[in-house]
């Protein structure tokens, strides 16, 4: 048997008959030894390339191992685990600086004490010279926030009368779940044209099983006329007692109603709204369940992706967890496992049949064919052909970008579009998603949110052409560097006509504690910040978290992000879900810099909002792009209503919509800071 | 005097209160002015030992022995800790042993601790290029300054260093400074033209700035650089999107999504220093696989060992000792770890899956395959199962079963040109050599640099008497692979075989083509 040469796979040689030793590879054509390192025309050369003179049949199999196939890409150890810090003090420099001030101040004592005033001057000078010498360059500092100046967000989750704080169910076992928090949803359930606040919880659990409790349910909070907001879970039959992940919200049998769809860890939930505002459980009805393969599902999003007029449903799966399976941080203490220690998960996707009724087509539909780590999920036509295409978030790997094709199935375009890694080339722990268009091209942007020491990653749209990483270029990157964000939305929070960012940040793993009273000395550990940026145009962002000092000083562990007008008054507002945590609603009192328009496309008969239609104003010689989207962000279902601030328009010139199903109308211009609601068909046709 | 005027002159005070207490030195007594040329002259040498006012090293203090929180660490690390900061108290002069330490802690993720450690190595030895380097890593991503003025001084120190200026240019690109970042590259290059990494970042700006063709020259560069490099093949396949060459763009993106990554800081040296230090379980086990997958096997096993001594229940390390003694053919010894493993995590597939390798290697084909079996009726899209399936299968000499699973494994993981090659070695053996050269074509397409595929089509075509065919596809790989000097004896060795063949047989060009007609393959 010929000796494989070259190191690499387990390797089978010759055929089916015996193995190599492993660890040898392939490749390398055996030589003859015996000729002096000349070529060598032997026969044992020849019977290479002569089947008369080999026995038939001869070939290379090479054995395929775990560690080779599956095994952890190597990564620095800068970008996982362990603990890694926040805050620094440069120490150094500053004991530096102690010291050069008491040595100055004993020359200057040897001064006074000599009783000469001119020499005593000569060495303040001096101490003043060494002082300003001293002073290092601060490193990438943000401005300190004015004290005076009001936040730019206020605070109202106490004034509002929402009291839900997440539950976990921290047990010291690191159960999986604990650190990956649940989402949260602004909709109007009840129709009554403000919108409603619905949070997603965790359970009880133990030994890595899950322990239901009547009282630890997702809850419903209505919001009221007076602006408050009250918890109605009780009665509203959403409240399912699962370990809660992500939520949808859709009208799927377009009675003007929007249902409800529940991912878990385990069975997910399809919530039909009665349209009374109570919901039922019709899970099993409508062929959503998944008792067979009961999966950890995170982010879904509802869309017409056969353009038939109705929702689908496009669901996320996390990956096969196995709570036995203990993860340890680089001092050895334990801590919760990273993606990377289970197997990812193929996501699902379930057709609605118009009746009520969905059916699975994972497998038909082409998706099935990837197995991934998926967290977030948006769906918009990413590469300009007019049918819809849905990008995952994948935690740890290539995120995946499905485009539809001419046969009605899906093809993952992410590596050569773009969107699969960052610039370098490398996967990046992609969670949570903000999609819009911030270089106002008219062409959508994508921002994956990621693990610290990963920056945030901004994809900036070139059309059918992909995307390009422009995360340096934007001001995002070093920013981003020691945070790992959850939750992600572009807002036009100044009105001015270019979408701003607002990420919701918080760790999973084990850091050095925040100070953050408000939280378990536990949680402490994974508590961070938040972010918002303001878009200064052209996608170039400045950090303003000091100007939002309020909604982003204080740490939590955040993770859920929905945005919507609360109080209807034009600009967005942001409800914030943490994990083993208060939730956060937060009131948009940005410095208007401009007026607004928000668009609400709807589809008669049952006022449907159109998921999926992309709106575009034009006001003067500018026209902004916005769509009409509800799932984005991480786990969470935000107001699908498009908002434009308009600068000092007074007025847009023209509402153009393209329908989900392609249509295309024009409506006539409207007066700023309004709300409009355009009714497919009612507009006149457009190209 | 005019160190008395400059003084004067500076002064913030007006000039005549100054006058007024200042003593004239020429009516001065001789007291006075012994004690005034005694004060001058202290100011006259603080003034030179300041340097005025220009940016001073901080004086040669040391820095306290940061001391990190291990109350929940290992006691080994903590033992690894304590020994660094005693060695460091030992001999607070010594650069190595600050250095040291802040690779301990570094090594264990106290990253924050690391960095006055770095910090004072670097200082006690300025011209050492290892401390700004490392503590680069150190220091939080948002430190941008500190950072970057690290890097750019392991630069200055040891510009032949590549790590420091990969590691500098990709900050730089972080930080949307893509132009110093194509100077770093640049410059790695100067010193070694064929350095893959810097390839890759040179083609990614090219392309980052819209030039395509030139990123996609630079790419392909890299490619042949390094043949099996992910990242590579994810950009070009970028860039092929962008020249409308969307069956390549595939074609390169199938192959990428194949390939585990390979990050530049996996040839940095110093990395893998820093990593040495690490004595937690996982760590050792990490160290300890990345060990035995390059062939350091008893290293390897020697660390995976100690790992389970700390860790005895944690199943990863005892699958990845039980995965590293089968893969050093130690498999008596592999085989109770395995079974251990499956002992604590019976479903788990990354178990079952090392331990039906060792049973395939033990030659128990029947055992390895209800092994694999099972995993794939745990997880039916369990490519690695198919794939070892297929291996299995194939041992056994069935051969349909065989494809059978291969082809499964290719529906789940395409892009990957052993399997194609495997398959192509399937279908030889069943006489369908058409099928056969298909399936190397298609190998060749995911990785025109791997030398196997060529021969491996080359010697189909020699079975097909179609010598020309042969002869144009190892043309083809000297042409890819200009620098590999085997292939130019294969080719004196396919001329050899052509010659020989020729001589025994004969054979007459129309029999060559009647063969051809009369194949399986053609029916």
């Amino acid at each position: 048997m010929n000796r494989a040469t070259s190191v690499g796979q387990h390797t089978l040689r010759s055929g089916w008959h015996g193995l190599a030793q492993p660890g040898r590879g392939v490749s390398r054509i055996p030589r003859p030894t015996d000729c002096a390192g000349r070529p060598c025309h032997s026969a044992a050369a020849i019977a290479f390339f002569l089947p008369s003179l080999r026995r038939r049949g001869r070939g290379r199999f090479f054995l395929q191992s775990e560690a080779s196939l599956w095994s952890n890409p190597p990564v620095s150890p800068l970008r996982k685990g362990g603990k890694i810090l926040f805050t620094f003090v440069k120490g150094g420099t500053e004991n530096a600086h102690a010291l050069h001030t008491a040595g100055s101040f004993r020359v200057m004592n040897r001064f006074f004490i000599a009783g000469q005033p001119c020499t005593a001057i000569a060495a303040i000078i001096l101490f003043l010279c060494i002082a300003a010498c001293d002073r290092k360059p601060s490193a990438n500092k943000t401005a300190p926030p004015p004290t005076d100046a009001p936040s730019w967000f206020t605070d109202i989750t106490a004034e509002s009368g929402i009291t839900f704080t997440h539950f976990a169910g921290e047990t010291g076992q690191y159960f999986y779940p604990e650190i990956m928090g649940s989402g949260c949803a602004l909709f109007d359930y009840d129709n009554d044209g403000d919108l409603d606040a619905y949070f997603i919880n965790g359970c009880p659990h133990h030994d890595g099983l899950l322990a239901p409790d009547a009282a630890v349910t997702n809850q419903l909070f209505r919001r009221e006329p007076d602006g408050t907001y009250t918890n109605v879970t009780a009665n509203s039959g959403l409240n399912d007692t699962g370990f809660g992940m992500g939520v949808a919200v859709g009208d799927t049998d377009n009675d003007g109603d929007l249902d409800v769809y529940v991912t878990n860890v385990g069975l997910n939930i399809f919530y039909r709204n009665n349209g009374d505002g109570t919901f039922t459980d019709d899970t099993t009805a409508a062929g959503f369940d998944d008792s067979a393969v009961q999966q950890w599902s995170a982010s879904a999003a509802f869309f017409d992706f056969d353009r038939d007029g109705d929702l689908d449903l496009y669901v996320t799966n996390y990956l096969n967890y196995d709570a036995k399976k203990s993860c340890r941080d680089k001092a050895g203490a334990p801590d919760y496992c990273g993606p990377l220690a289970f197997e990812g998960a193929s996501d699902r996707l379930y057709r609605n049949d118009g009746d009520g009724t969905f059916t699975d087509i994972t497998d038909e539909s082409g998706i099935g064919v990837a197995r991934g780590r998926g967290l977030g999920v948006v769906c918009a036509d990413f590469n300009d052909d007019g049918r819809p295409d849905v990008f995952v978030a994948n935690d740890g790997e290539a995120n995946l970008l499905w485009i539809k094709r001419d046969d009605g199935t899906f093809a993952d375009h992410a590596v050569s579009m773009g969107v699969a890694f960052n610039m370098m080339g490398r996967s990046e722990a992609s969670m949570g998603i903000a999609l819009g268009d911030v270089d106002n091209d008219h062409r959508l942007d994508l921002l994956c949110t990621h693990l610290h020491s990963e920056s945030n990653t901004l994809y900036l749209g070139q059309g059918s052409a992909g995307f390009e990483d422009a995360t340096g270029a934007s001001g995002l990157g070093a920013a981003s560097m020691d945070t790992t964000g959850f939750g992600a939305g572009f807002l036009d929070a100044d009105h001015d006509g270019d979408l701003d960012l607002f990420l919701v940040n918080g760790r999973v793993k084990r850091g050095t504690p925040r100070i953050a009273d408000h939280l378990s000395r536990f949680w402490q550990a994974y508590a961070e910040p938040d972010l918002f940026f303001i878009n200064e145009g052209d996608a170039h962002f400045h950090n303003a978290t000091s100007q939002a000092a309020e909604m982003c000083d204080k740490p939590f562990v955040g993770r859920g992000l929905a945005i919507g007008d609360i109080d209807r008054d034009g600009d967005i507002d942001i409800l914030v879900s943490n994990d083993a945590g208060p939730a956060k609603l937060f009131r948009n009192d940005t410095p208007r810099k401009g007026r607004w328009l928000v668009v609400e496309p709807i589809v008669a008969p049952g006022r449907t909002p159109a998921i999926g239609a992309v709106v575009t104003v034009t006001f003067g010689k500018q026209s902004l792009r916005r769509d009409i989207r509800s799932a984005s962000s991480y786990l969470s279902a935000n107001d699908p209503a498009a908002h434009f601030g308009l600068g000092d328009h007074g007025k847009v010139d023209t509402i153009r919509i393209v329908w989900p199903d392609g249509a295309t109308e024009s409506f006539v211009g409207v007066a700023a800071d309004q709300y409009v609601q355009p009714i497919k068909g009612q507009g006149s046709q457009a190209k | 005097m005019r160190l008395s005027k400059q003084f004067q002159s500076k002064s913030s005070e007006p000039r005549t209160s100054v006058r007024a207490d200042f003593p004239d030195i020429k009516t001065a007594s001789r007291h006075t002015r012994t004690e005034f040329a005694l004060n001058a002259i202290i100011f006259a040498t603080l003034v030179a030992t300041t340097g005025g006012c220009r940016p001073q090293p901080p004086p040669q203090t040391t820095a306290t022995v940061p001391s990190p929180d291990t109350s929940t660490a290992q006691p080994a690390v903590v033992q690894k800790i304590n020994d660094a900061r005693q060695a460091v108290e030992s001999s607070p002069e010594s650069a190595e042993q600050w250095g040291k330490l802040g690779m301990v802690l570094l090594a264990h993720g106290h990253n924050r601790e690391a960095v006055p450690a770095f910090e004072e190595a670097r200082k006690r030895a300025p011209d050492d290029y290892r401390w700004p380097h490392l503590v680069s890593m150190a220091y939080p991503k948002s430190e941008t300054v500190a950072i970057e003025s690290a890097l750019q001084d392991a630069v200055r120190i040891n510009p032949k260093f590549s790590p420091s200026r990969l590691a500098l240019a990709e900050h730089l690109i972080r930080n949307g400074q893509p132009d110093a970042a194509a100077e770093q590259y640049t410059a790695v290059l100067e010193t070694n033209p064929k350095n893959p990494h810097a390839l890759l970042g040179l083609g990614q700006l090219n392309l980052q700035k819209g030039k395509i063709k030139k990123a996609y020259e630079v790419l392909q560069k890299a490619r042949v650089a390094a043949p099996a490099y992910k990242e590579v093949y994810a950009a070009l396949s970028r860039a092929c999107r962008r020249l409308k060459r969307t069956e390549e763009a595939a074609t390169l993106a199938e192959r990428a999504k194949a390939l585990t990554p390979r990050s530049h800081t996996s040839d940095d040296p110093l990395i893998h220093a820093y990593q040495a230090e690490a004595v937690d379980a996982s760590t050792l086990s990490q160290r300890g696989t990345d060990l035995v997958a390059i062939g350091q096997s008893e290293q390897g096993i020697a660390l995976l060992r100690r790992a389970a001594q700390i860790d005895p229940e944690t199943v990863s390390i005892l699958r990845a000792l039980g995965a590293g003694l089968t893969r050093a053919g130690r498999l008596d010894e592999a085989l109770p770890v395995l079974e251990n493993a499956r002992r604590l995590a019976p479903d788990r597939p990354r178990v079952l899956i090392d331990l039906g390798v060792a049973m395939t290697q033990l030659n128990r084909l029947d055992e390895a395959l209800e092994i694999f079996e099972r995993i794939r009726t745990i997880d039916p899209r369990h490519a690695a199962a198919w794939y070892n399936t297929g291996t299995v299968l194939a041992r056994q000499s069935r051969l349909t079963d065989a494809i059978d699973a291969f082809e499964n494994y290719v529906t789940l993981n395409p892009g990957d040109p052993k399997t194609h090659l495997n398959l192509a070695a399937l279908h030889d053996a069943l006489n369908q050599p058409l099928e056969a050269i298909r399936q190397c074509e298609q190998a060749i397409k995911y990785e025109p640099h791997r030398l196997d595929g060529y021969t491996q089509l080359a010697r189909l075509h020699v079975k097909l008497n179609q010598w020309p065919e042969a002869k144009q596809a190892l043309q083809q790989a000297a042409e890819r692979m200009p620098d590999n000097p085997a292939i130019a004896d294969l080719l004196d060795q396919l001329a050899a075989a052509r010659t020989a063949a020729q001589s025994a047989q004969n054979p007459p060009a129309a029999n060559n083509n009647a063969n051809r007609a009369d194949h399986p393959d053609r029916r």
